[in-house]
């Protein structure tokens, strides 16, 4: 019985065209994953195989989530098709059985899908054979690739997702709980996510995931490119119980209400959530009465002006608002996101391990940025249950013969919907408030919650709303108005991936402004308005070509309805269609205007085929002599309220070449900078201004022999006019102006930082690849630092104007301040020699000044961002008393930390000068000195140290050039925070490091570099230059690293061209070396060196003298890696900690107090160890703390046991 | 007032011709429109309540030219669709203020004297306050009148009301039908031939999507006195009378079928003549009629 039901279902299914339309459309979403370049996930790159068995295992597990949405279709049929046709009474009474009817309906149906499902290997493999991809790109084809994940994850899922939706759908009997069970999963799957990302929940977030995908995540995160080209995802692990609780999870939960499950009318026995009390008190009526003889009612008159149709409006508003949010379902899907957003919420403060202060526009951004999707499906939802609410309840016919507009109807939907999403944006308002009271914060802002969610947030819902009814209103069915209003929000993704990117034609987008302390909203509000109001016109148009249509009565198809609308065409419903129709194009040719002709809009593929045409143009020029930048004095005058700028200065450039200038190129890289006058000192021609790019080459007549002297006067001006598509420029602003030079100031000679870097991007423009960076024994290349191409050392003076409330600040020392024409001016000068590299600053600040030693110190922050600027301080005076004590004496008499919004989230360090965005330091809260990492005083401990690596010592622009100042930078910072924090705070650090360095590499796109070879790759510069740096100092100790750092800078410091590689500090280093020590230097810095530490064993057996003998079974193995991550063992000789620990007491962590620990150089891959300690071993672990770059780490410790025959 | 309907026709996607030239004049008072299930009786309902576009033909209530002024029917229409649903979470009380409030009764206290003596008058005064979702059939069949009821209207029309109502419920209903069709037109439309034989002082005949006959029951009645023949007949000659003559209807009696036949005379002498037919007999002859020329 029970297989022949499902033999049934299975042929019902497989015979229904639409099971074929799923099984199509799985098929091409999996073929469009494999064939273009839409899609790339599982780390596809130019190194890993678009094939790549790590790729289709993602590529599979995300298709499957999203084939949800057909699980739940084909399963929905299964189990509610009979209620739906009103054949369950009859199948009731047959004598088939609970098992058989229910068991049967499961079986057909989860086999059904597991066909369907099929799709999706079927997909990429005919994806990944097609003429267009790419032969190079791919791996050999592996069938057991495309197997695995789908009987890992989509057999398994499915099973879960089909009980799931069964169980609900016998409970609840309705497609629409089906739906909302649908995002409970998606919910539920990111909520996991979230706890994924948090690094102490991450194997409880591994086993949340119904999907498996944070297991996966968890297991794969540190794959390397030969790793993800080559294996298949363990099955075993976190992996393997996830699945099983899920499959568990899902058959019991289905096995549960089966039990519960009863073969009758009403359903699941006793339990009707819907019943309502009135129902039973109804039933007893129905005696007969009698009927009066005439009916006999009173006369009243129907009115239908202004005043009766608000009436009416407002009652219907008023009654789609209650049914809406007094449903059970509605509350459900609330209850959810609320969860969902306190979830979130309450890690919103999390930043690096450490906390920011819950302030009210972080609060609003977890609200504003987790609450995208769930608003998104509740408005698709409701627009469609709302629309088509008086049709599913029946009275539709009742309703529509009423004489009341169809107009009034329909905008009292959109205005209830509008009413739920206003409720429920005030509740999270609700919640927001209460978290932040719950973490000890009150200083609530309720205007930027009010801002956010109702000035950036609420514009949208309108926008989608009113899409979403008016495609009902035109579609003129739920179930296809669903369809096509998820199909729509696809293709305009996939648009913008295919590089369709401007908002005139993205329905709903605008800049969203983004709020900061400093600035408010910022520039972005007046932008946002403009595309907000565009869209709106644009969606009241298409609302009203939906009202149009909208069916009223029986007529249904959409060519009757077209004759109907023709006679719905009244004066008010043309006026109102052309008003907004021609406010849309108003608007859009308004905001065409800016985006288009007042600024330039590109397509990222057009930016890059310009960026390659620049390469092939200029390219050739790259080599031809140019003067370089000596001194540089400038006049910026700063217009924060309207967002403009100006500049007029002089470069004084050096022909430092051996050969005689004769032509200058000079390069404006930010086209909307008005170059007002641009003028050599020496006779020149203008040969040619290239506007594409901004070159202007300049032929001198006489050419500049060596050695000899040339002039640049300068005026240049940014207008600010209007906005571009991304928005108005985020650097200069009303209060908290940024200004780079680079983007500033003209350029000299060929920029190389112009060319494209992405070997795939360069393939499209029929580039040929190209290395990141020179060869370190490129000694040409070490002509340059790595941050001007133009210039390294010069002479700086600038003289800044702002608004008289406001203070502005470049480099250099504040020589006069005075007032001018209501202006307040400043002139810095510098007094020694800096790098081509400064800025200019802005705003309403406050200044708290202290001092160390004759260094000024000067912290310049916003009202109210008070919280950590001792902190700073603190960390500035710490810093300078390490550096000047260990390295050398600091350059400057000053240094100033800058807080600037938070469009950018860097601190970056200028000659004395350190501007501090405002999210990263500023707002971080230290609540327990001993737990947490003290990240302001991290940060400022390593930007102060860049006055030294950067500004003192710089790198060549060769490989490894980072590695002297971030590098250098990292252990300088981590050597202050050690004095001021102890160990232990290091470990805890320097854990995050290493999960950073082994994720980053995963992420490498092209080929890991030894860290002395680093092409400006950050996971190696800060994550391995923290971890490799710190272990040299345990290793050779503080002094001897400290000792070759001297020498760098002795020999180096002020001084290029040519510019240090990393050479020279590995070569002070190797000679320093203690000799048992000395392998490190090639593990540490020439090679990519990796271990795999182990405790296989530790027993403790007392001595009798109270002491206890541990012995220890290790394993040890020293892996190399080469670019791509294929690792091989070679031989031992290494010195490791081997420690014993005493029980942890609270507060300590995993490890207790160390009863031993010691080096131990191990030769073989496995060796016993055997150590005497006092006290009570609890722990065990070779290299414990961590110092060597180890993927697993959770193995180096172990538990001790008690010997065996222990007496 | 009257409702003219004029050559009205319609034919669905599919080529169901569902409704063929229809001409019919409706006068104040109940008009009873019968029809076997299929004759296109919901379709010319829905034309005439404003919710159906018919490909030509006219109607016209009154002044009001009920395919062009939508808005001026639906002021004064009550519909009662065959088959509908309520806001189940309602109760009746706030069910008929709404639609009280929507047909343009906006003034409150207005509306509260309105859904009173409704909710009196259709006797659902002691459950106003239970939520609809509850209603027995009849409760919301009678809930249905009421909201087809406010706003005193002129043109009621109700589609198959009774269809499923036990008798109790059918009578009360019928009763609080009868009270409101003295001087509005109200239209029964129905397939339940007593209906329309207690209640309505005129009638149409529809099948096929053609008026087949219309007029005062006792004159139509009239004219089939004497045309109306029955004999009892063993079953296994059904088909062979169904053969020979016009057989109009066969029912049981007592487990031994019945026939009935129209003819002008005796079609034989196991016929015996029907003194008095009732308006079923004319209903099942137009019917049949329209079922032969249809085949035809």
């Amino acid at each position: 019985m029970l297989l022949s039901v499902a033999r049934f279902e299975l042929r019902y299914h497989l015979r229904r065209p639409v099971t074929w339309i799923y099984f199509g459309v799985l098929f091409l979403l999996a073929f469009g994953f494999m064939s273009s370049d839409v899609v790339r996930i599982g780390g596809a790159s130019s190194r890993v195989h678009d094939n790549a068995p790590n790729v289709i295992n993602w590529s599979t597990m995300i298709l499957s989530i999203f084939g949800v949405v057909i699980t739940s279709a084909i399963a929905g049929a299964a189990v509610l098709r009979d209620y739906e046709f009103k054949a369950h009474e009859l199948l009731f009474s047959t004598p088939m059985g609970k098992t058989a009817y229910l068991g049967g309906r499961f079986i057909g149906a989860y086999l059904v899908t597991l066909v369907v499902f099929t799709a999706i290997p079927l997909g990429l493999m005919t994806g990944a054979v097609m003429p267009w991809v790419e032969a190079d790109g791919l791996g050999p084809f592996s069938l057991a690739a495309h197997v695995w994940p789908f009987l890992v994850y989509t057999v398994p899922n499915t099973l879960l997702v089909t009980a799931l939706f069964f169980a609900v759908g016998i409970t609840t009997r309705s497609l629409f709980a089906v739906y909302v069970q649908g995002m409970a999963l998606f919910i539920g799957y990111s909520v996991a996510m979230s706890f994924v990302s948090d690094l102490d929940n991450e194997t409880l977030g591994a086993l949340l995931d119904p999907f498996g995908v944070g297991a996966t995540q968890l297991i794969t995160r540190d794959w390397t490119i030969a790793e993800k080209n080559g294996e298949l995802v363990p099955f075993g692990g976190l992996l393997l119980l996830n699945r099983a609780i899920w499959v568990g999870a899902g058959l019991a939960l289905f096995a549960g209400v089966g039990r519960l499950f009863k073969m009758d009318a009403k359903g699941l026995a006793g339990w009707r959530p819907w019943r309502r009390k009135g129902e039973a008190k109804a039933k007893k009526n129905g005696a007969s009465v009698p009927i009066a003889a005439t009916v006999d009612l009173p006369q009243v008159g129907l009115q239908e002006g202004t005043q009766a149709r608000v009436r009416q409006f407002l009652s219907m508003v008023s009654l789609y608002f209650r049914s809406t949010v007094r449903s059970v379902l509605f509350l459900a899907i609330v209850a959810i996101g609320m969860v969902f957003m306190i979830t979130v919420a309450i890690d919103a403060d999390a930043l690096y391990g450490t906390r920011v202060y819950p302030v009210t526009y972080v609060m609003a951004e977890v609200i504003t940025g987790s609450f995208t999707l769930f608003f998104f499906i509740l408005t698709t939802l409701y627009a469609g249950e709302l629309i088509w609410r008086e049709r599913s309840l029946g009275c539709d016919q009742i309703h529509d013969a009423l004489p009341i507009p169809t107009g009034l109807v329909f905008s009292s939907k959109i205005v209830a919907l509008l009413l739920v999403h206003a409720v429920l944006l005030l509740a999270l308002i609700g919640t927001g408030v209460a978290i932040q009271a719950g973490k000890g914060f009150f200083n609530v802002e309720l205007w930027v919650y009010v801002g956010h969610l109702f000035g950036i947030t609420y514009p949208w819902l309108i926008l989608i709303t009113l899409l979403t009814f008016s495609v009902h209103a035109i579609v003129g069915s739920k179930f296809l108005g669903h369809v096509v209003v998820i199909a729509y929000w696809l293709c305009q993704a996939i648009l913008s991936f295919l590089d369709f990117d401007h908002r005139l034609y993205q329905y709903s987008s605008a800049p969203d402004p983004t709020y900061s302390d400093l600035n408010g909203f910022g520039p972005d509000v007046g932008p946002f308005l403009w595309f907000s109001a565009y869209w709106l016109a644009g969606g009241l148009f298409l609302a009203s070509l939906g009202l149009l249509v909208l069916q009223r009565g029986k007529e249904g198809r959409l060519r009757d309805r077209l004759r109907i609308a023709r006679g719905r065409l009244n004066r008010s419903a043309v006026a109102f269609a052309a008003v907004a129709a021609v406010a849309f194009a108003g608007l859009g040719s308004f905001i065409f205007y800016n985006t288009n002709v007042l600024h330039r809009y590109r397509a990222s593929d057009a930016q890059e085929a310009l960026q390659a045409a620049y390469e092939r143009e200029y390219r050739p020029i790259k080599d031809v002599p140019q003067p370089r930048i000596v001194g540089v004095d400038l006049a910026v005058d700063l217009f924060p309220e309207a967002g403009q700028w100006g500049a007029v200065g002089d470069y004084r450039m050096v022909n430092k070449t051996d050969a005689p200038v004769e032509v200058v190129y000079l390069t404006m890289t930010d086209e909307d900078v008005e170059i007002r006058g641009l003028e050599l000192d020496r006779p020149a021609t203008l040969e040619r201004d290239d506007d594409r790019f901004g070159v202007r080459t300049y032929r001198l007549k006489e050419a500049l022999a060596p050695g000899a002297e040339l002039g640049l006067h300068f005026d240049l001006f940014y207008a600010g006019e209007g906005f571009a598509n991304g928005g108005r420029s985020s650097a200069i602003v009303a209060n908290g102006t940024f200004l780079h030079s680079n983007s500033m100031l003209p350029q000299v000679g060929y920029l190389e930082q112009v060319e494209l870097v992405d070997d795939d991007q360069r393939k499209e423009q029929g580039l040929a690849p190209k290395e990141r960076m020179a060869s370190i024994d490129d000694e040409a290349a070490r002509m340059n630092t790595y941050i001007s191409s133009d210039s390294d050392w010069i002479d700086f003076a600038a003289t800044v104007s702002t608004t008289p409330d406001q203070v502005a600040l470049a480099p250099g020392y504040l020589e006069r301040e005075w007032e001018e024409n209501g202006r307040r001016y400043f002139r810095y000068v510098m007094d020694a020699k800096i790098l081509n590299f400064f800025s200019f600053l802005s705003a309403r600040y406050e200044v708290r000044r202290d001092a160390w030693n004759d260094v000024a110190i000067e912290v310049y922050y916003h009202p109210g961002h008070e919280y950590n600027v001792d902190r700073m301080i603190d960390a500035v005076k710490k810093s300078l008393d390490y550096f000047t004590e260990n390295f050398s004496p600091y350059q400057h008499r000053q240094v100033r930390i800058l807080e600037f919004p938070r469009y950018a989230s860097f601190a970056q360090s200028f000659p004395n000068t350190i501007p501090y965005s405002e999210s990263i330091g500023f707002i971080a809260r230290v609540q327990d000195e001993e737990e947490d990492i003290d990240f302001p005083f991290y940060v400022t401990a390593h930007e102060v140290a860049h006055q030294w690596w950067a500004h003192q010592v710089i790198g060549g622009n060769v490989q490894g050039g980072t590695m002297l100042s971030e590098s250098l930078a990292q252990y300088s910072a981590l050597m202050v925070m050690e004095k001021e924090y102890g160990p232990g705070q290091m470990r805890k650090f320097l854990k995050h490091e290493l999960r950073g360095y082994l994720q980053g590499r995963s992420g490498e796109t092209k080929k890991e570099l030894p860290l002395m070879l680093v092409e400006n790759q950050q996971y190696i510069h800060y994550q391995k230059g923290s971890l490799i740096f710190y272990a040299l100092k345990d290793y050779f100790g503080e002094d001897v690293v400290n000792a070759a750092i001297r020498e760098v800078i002795e020999e180096h410091a002020f001084k290029g061209p040519p510019f240090p590689t990393s050479r020279a500090l590995v070569d002070a280093l190797r000679a320093r070396a203690p000799e048992e020590y000395a392998y490190l230097i090639e593990d540490f810095f020439e090679t990519i060196t990796l271990y795999d530490n182990k405790v296989i064993k530790a027993e403790a057996e007392a001595t009798g003298d109270g002491k206890t003998k541990v012995t220890i079974e290790v394993g040890v193995r020293k892996l190399r890696a080469d670019e791509v991550g294929n690792e091989e063992s070679v031989t031992l000789g290494d010195w490791i900690d081997v420690g014993v620990f005493a029980e942890a007491k609270d507060g300590e962590g995993e490890l207790g107090e160390a009863l031993y620990i010691e080096k131990h150089r191990f030769t073989e891959e496995s060796s016993t160890v055997e150590v005497i300690v006092e006290g009570t071993p609890a722990k065990v672990g070779i290299d414990p703390y961590h110092k060597l770059i180890d993927r697993r780490v959770k193995d180096n410790v172990k538990a001790v046991e008690a010997a065996e025959g222990d007496a | 007032m009257e409702l003219v309907i004029e050559n009205l026709s319609k034919t669905y996607p599919g080529g169901v011709r569902a409704l063929q030239g229809v001409s019919l004049t409706i006068p104040t008072g109940m008009f009873g429109l019968l029809g076997p299930n299929g004759a296109g009786k919901s379709t010319l309902m829905r034309t005439i309540a404003t919710l159906q576009e018919p490909d030509s033909g006219s109607i016209r209530l009154g002044e009001i030219d009920v395919l062009r002024d939508k808005k001026g029917v639906r002021q004064v229409l009550g519909y009662l669709p065959q088959e509908f649903g309520l806001y189940p979470n309602l109760s009746a009380e706030v069910v008929l203020d709404h639609f009280a409030t929507l047909k343009g009764i906006t003034h409150r206290k207005e509306r509260a004297r309105v859904v009173g003596a409704l909710l009196e008058q259709t006797n659902l005064s002691d459950v106003r306050k239970a939520n609809v979702g509850g209603f027995s059939g009849g409760m919301k069949q009678r809930l249905g009148i009421a909201i087809a009821l406010i706003g005193s209207p002129k043109l009621v029309i109700v589609d198959e009301p009774t269809a499923g109502l036990d008798p109790t419920e059918r009578h009360r209903f019928l009763n609080l039908l009868s009270a409101v069709g003295e001087n509005i037109v109200v239209i029964l439309s129905t397939h339940i031939v007593e209906d329309v034989r207690e209640l309505c002082s005129n009638v149409a005949i529809i099948a096929s999507g053609q008026v087949r006959q219309e007029g005062v029951p006792d004159e139509l009645i009239d004219q089939i006195r004497g045309k109306i023949w029955r004999r009892r007949i063993p079953r296994d000659q059904l088909a062979a009378a169904h053969e020979r003559h016009r057989v109009i209807s066969n029912r049981l009696i007592a487990g031994t079928p019945e026939i009935r036949v129209y003819a002008d005379e005796r079609p034989g002498d196991e016929f015996s003549q029907i003194e008095e037919p009732d308006l079923e007999d004319v209903y099942f002859h137009q019917v049949t009629a329209a079922g032969a020329s249809e085949a035809a």
